[in-house]
């Protein structure tokens, strides 16, 4: 099999068994999506570039705690989130809209019941929508619309990074289009 | 930094050695060690929580809701607070410790908050046996102060609930005498079902002469 065919999965098992120059394979396809993820989430900082660089130290140095069985691609992402949430933190404007605990992860299905998101939007349209109005969400709401519209994932693999339950997931995107939508009407 | 400059750093720091890769054994361990935490807090908190049951049981307290508004406002006072705080504390360390694998974050935590609490309370009710408690209890008296302090039952309720054996019966009630056999009081409650020797629990105030006119009084059945 050519390296630039093999999966992520596999690729992460040679670099377990030794072979570090497969490392730089993930390097390089997982930079430019990890650049484009820091820059939406951390809209307007600097540090961006320095932050993928850790994610990737880190994701080196803990890549034995990879279980191949798993998907690689939510694993990095859990370990850029963590590094970016912990940037964000160090904002005080952002303090706020980081909470420890969330009455969405305890009654998801509660929180569903109330829902008003309007899901008619079009990807392509929610797409434009979101780099237009990005820096108005809280990060809660923001993460799961990037890691969704941009980064195309699905609901579980979304709260596989998120560390939420996979109804909550579609709760915070309910809740993000329902805030962007205001926005706009606004 | 420019973008393409990322890989370069990535490499130069692992070649240079000063980015180390974690053994394996590292994470076996860490897991390790997490599970265990987690299996002794569950423990704890099985313990703490059927200690709870165990002394509100023992102090009488338990029996009080039975009696209307007033029953309840004394149960609700007589809760052993420290053994309740200190029971969610550790239920929700073990929810922290839990919520790091799929099987729990996946699903609402409330999910998790019902199994745990359900799978401590089953094993309460299956495996820790009743006697556990009243053994530790005996044992703790003066060799272990710390753990004696939760055990001391007529201390945690309040001064209206009584808790004794009856010694002797009146035309108007019957005498009762604390566990201690120190103290006796005059209860002027009228019953058929109660028999000298038994323990019960009386609720009310104690007036200057030594009488006792409760709002309620039940057998305890000891466990």
């Amino acid at each position: 099999m050519k390296e630039h065919e093999a999966r992520d999965e596999e690729i992460a098992k040679r670099v377990q068994e030794g072979d570090r120059s497969s490392f730089r394979i993930l390097v390089e396809r997982y930079e430019p999506k990890m650049i484009r993820y820091a820059k939406r989430f951390l809209f307007g900082n600097d540090d961006a570039k320095d932050l993928v660089q850790e994610v990737f130290i880190k994701a080196y140095v803990n890549i034995q705690s990879f279980r191949v069985k798993q998907r690689f691609s939510p694993w990095l992402y859990r370990i850029a989130h963590n590094e970016f949430v912990n940037a964000l933190k160090k904002r005080e404007r952002e303090k706020r809209n980081i909470s420890i605990f969330d009455l969405d992860i305890l009654f998801p299905h509660l929180a569903i019941a109330k829902e008003t998101a309007d899901g008619d939007l079009h990807r392509a349209e929610m797409k434009r929508l979101l780099d237009r109005c990005l820096d108005t969400l809280g990060a809660k709401y923001r993460e799961p619309l990037i890691l969704y519209y941009f980064e195309e994932m699905d609901y579980r693999a979304i709260a596989d990074v998120l560390h939420i339950p996979i109804a909550t997931v579609g709760v915070r995107l309910g809740r993000g289009r329902a805030m962007l939508r205001k926005i706009i009407e606004q | 930094m420019k973008e393409d400059a990322i890989e370069k750093n990535i490499f130069d720091a692992i070649e240079r050695g000063k980015v180390k890769m974690r053994p394996r054994w590292h994470f076996v361990v860490r897991t390790g060690l997490a599970a265990a935490a987690a299996i002794v807090l569950f423990l704890l908190l099985v313990c703490l929580g059927s200690m709870a049951i165990f002394t509100l049981h023992e102090s009488g307290a338990w029996f009080a809701y039975d009696f209307g508004f007033a029953g309840w406002y004394l149960f609700l006072r007589s809760l052993p607070l420290v053994l309740i705080v200190l029971t969610l504390i550790f239920t929700a360390a073990v929810v922290l410790l839990a919520r790091q694998y799929a099987f729990a974050y996946h699903r609402p935590l409330i999910y998790l908050l019902i199994v745990i609490v359900g799978f401590a309370t089953l094993i309460n009710f299956l495996v820790v046996p009743p006697a556990f408690h009243r053994t530790i209890a005996d044992y703790a008296g003066d060799n272990l102060p710390f753990i004696s302090a939760f055990y001391e039952f007529e201390e945690m309720v309040p001064s209206t609930v009584h808790r004794g054996e009856i010694v002797a019966f009146t035309n108007s009630g019957f005498v009762l005498q604390n566990l201690g056999g120190t103290v006796t009081a005059t209860v002027v409650f009228a019953t058929t079902s109660f028999r000298t020797g038994d323990v019960v629990v009386v609720f009310g105030d104690v007036n200057a002469s030594g009488t006792i006119y409760p709002f309620g009084a039940e057998k305890i059945v000891p466990w």
